[in-house]
């Protein structure tokens, strides 16, 4: 018992033993003919860098859209208003059930609060000359935008009221960047589904061929007792290798691709609305972007090694 | 059956341990078929082979994997990684077994087959007859139960031949069971070992 223990704790140490040479052989085979790994390299580099720079914009738009939790609408007021008809307004939008915040600004305040949001200074010395008139900001939450009931009562109650001037509400642009939102994820799901495709295709065939030039070494091994493990360990790596190698090109890319549309911003910014502040990807999603990419080529590997031995013996 | 074609029926054989048998037969009569049953190389359409009290007709991949790390197998057409050392090629089994002194065993056969300072070389750059003796160094260098060797003095010249006939009858003088196949019935029967036949489909003792 104690020798079978001893051989098979002996057998299982000359295994990952045999991991690490495996490693160490496919980076020398890796560097041995890089001319030929290349090409497999960079396509794949550039499927990761589109599926990233997707990824980035998403993630930048998620960052934004959460500034916008509600909707706001600015009420302007007439400069005529009466305290009387203020609290009437204030009232009104108070006993609606979606508001939950109804704020009134003097003059004097909104001018304060413009001033904050430009986050500038300039301050009128006579506040008569103040072109700013009263207002109120309400906010509420945003339920279902989609529907045409939603915006239409308060709509009408505003516009009928003699005592507003005028309002605007940030709700037009939270809906254009929802659906660009939308866009981008049903697109970034399709090219994820096409490139995932196209990843088993050009890896299975990587295999294919790495296992025909291997095919005497395969059946020596199979010949002297080679478990398909063992066999396989051989064959894993160098994909893993040219995967991982792949992926760090492609985050390159998709960094130069980033700095591009960033200095675009001028043209991009007022498209989109975005606030111009970007995230770029973090170490952490770059870690999990490596072991996801890790996964797909064991899995890949391991399915198609299986096939193409069956083939071979 | 091989390819469509029946090879031999009801061939009920034993082989004791440490036999040497000479397995005789011309040319595509079913030979080579035998040894790949016996290695586990191929399976046959009906009945059971039992080596060592194990129907290795019964086991799975795993276990096939064991089985063959107690035989050593010398075919006519061998496979080598081409691109790698003699010594290498011939470590292979014991590298598959974590054998260690890998390097002194590999030198003690190499000495054994004649093939003193080929160690180094690269496989593509041996003779047809030094390839053959590398098959034989590699088949035997694990000490294996069994010896399953297809022609192996088929490129070799009557000396050779001689020399490494008399080493695998010494290996089974020590325990080693030893299948030789050869189509050449003068050999067989020089050398005064137990003889298989397989004629008109069927497997004889002479």
């Amino acid at each position: 018992m104690k020798k079978l223990f001893l051989y098979k704790v002996n057998l299982s140490l000359y295994y990952y033993l045999h991991h690490l040479m495996c490693i160490k052989s496919s980076f020398k085979f890796y560097c041995a003919k890089p001319m030929k790994y290349i090409p497999l390299t960079i396509v794949i580099a550039l499927a990761s860098s589109l599926i990233l720079t997707t990824y980035i914009s998403l993630k930048n738009i998620n960052i934004d859209l959460k500034n916008y939790t509600n909707e706001k609408i600015i009420i302007f007021l007439e400069k005529n208003i009466d305290a009387a008809n203020l609290n009437n307004i204030k009232k009104n939008l108070e006993e609606r059930n979606d508001i939950y915040s109804v704020t009134h600004y003097t003059e004097e305040q909104s001018h304060k609060l413009k001033s904050e949001n430009n986050k500038n200074n300039n301050k009128y010395e006579n506040i008569g000359l103040n072109p700013l008139p009263q207002i109120i900001i309400i906010e509420r939450k945003i339920s279902n935008f989609k529907s045409t009931d939603y915006s239409k009562n308060i709509n009408n109650f505003l516009k009928s009221n003699l005592y507003v001037n005028s309002f605007n509400s940030n709700i037009a642009y939270i809906k254009k960047i929802t659906s660009f939102k939308n866009l981008l994820l049903n697109f970034s799901i399709f090219l994820l589904s096409v490139l995932v495709i196209f990843f088993i295709i050009i890896n299975s065939n990587y295999i294919k061929a790495e296992i025909v030039s291997r095919k005497n070494k395969i059946i020596v091994y199979k010949i002297f007792g080679a478990r398909n493990s063992f066999i396989l360990i051989e064959h894993i790596y160098l994909p893993i290798i040219i995967n991982l190698l792949s992926l760090s090109l492609g985050i390159v890319f998709s960094k130069l691709l980033f700095i591009y549309f960033s200095s675009l911003t001028n043209e991009f910014v007022p498209f989109i609305e975005l606030t111009g502040s970007y995230k770029d990807i973090s170490f952490v999603e770059a870690v999990i972007a490596g072991f996801f990419i890790i996964i797909a080529s064991v899995i890949t590997c391991y399915f198609y090694c299986k096939k193409y031995f069956k083939c071979i013996y | 059956m091989y390819s469509g074609n029946k090879v031999f029926y009801n061939a009920e054989v034993t082989i004791n341990k440490g036999d040497f048998i000479f397995l005789t037969a011309g040319a595509g009569q079913g030979k080579t078929t035998f040894l790949k049953l016996l290695s586990a190389l191929q399976a046959p359409d009906k009945g059971d082979i039992i080596v060592n009290n194990l129907n290795i007709i019964n086991l799975n991949d795993n276990q096939i994997s064991d089985y063959r790390k107690s035989i050593g197998i010398i075919f006519q057409k061998n496979y080598f990684i081409e691109d790698e050392t003699v010594k290498y090629n011939i470590s292979i089994p014991l590298l598959l077994s974590n054998v260690k002194n890998k390097e002194d065993k590999v030198n003690i056969i190499l000495d054994l087959v004649n093939l003193n300072g080929f160690g180094n070389k690269i496989i593509s750059s041996l003779s047809c007859s030094e390839r053959q003796r590398v098959a034989i160094a590699r088949g035997i260098i694990h000490s294996p139960d069994i010896i399953l060797a297809d022609e192996p003095t088929e490129n070799q010249d009557e000396i050779q031949s001689e020399i490494l006939i008399k080493m695998l009858i010494k290996l089974s003088q020590y325990g080693t069971t030893i299948i030789l196949a050869t189509r050449h019935h003068g050999l067989a029967k020089e050398f005064k070992q137990k003889i298989l036949s397989i004629e008109n489909e069927k497997i004889i003792s002479l």
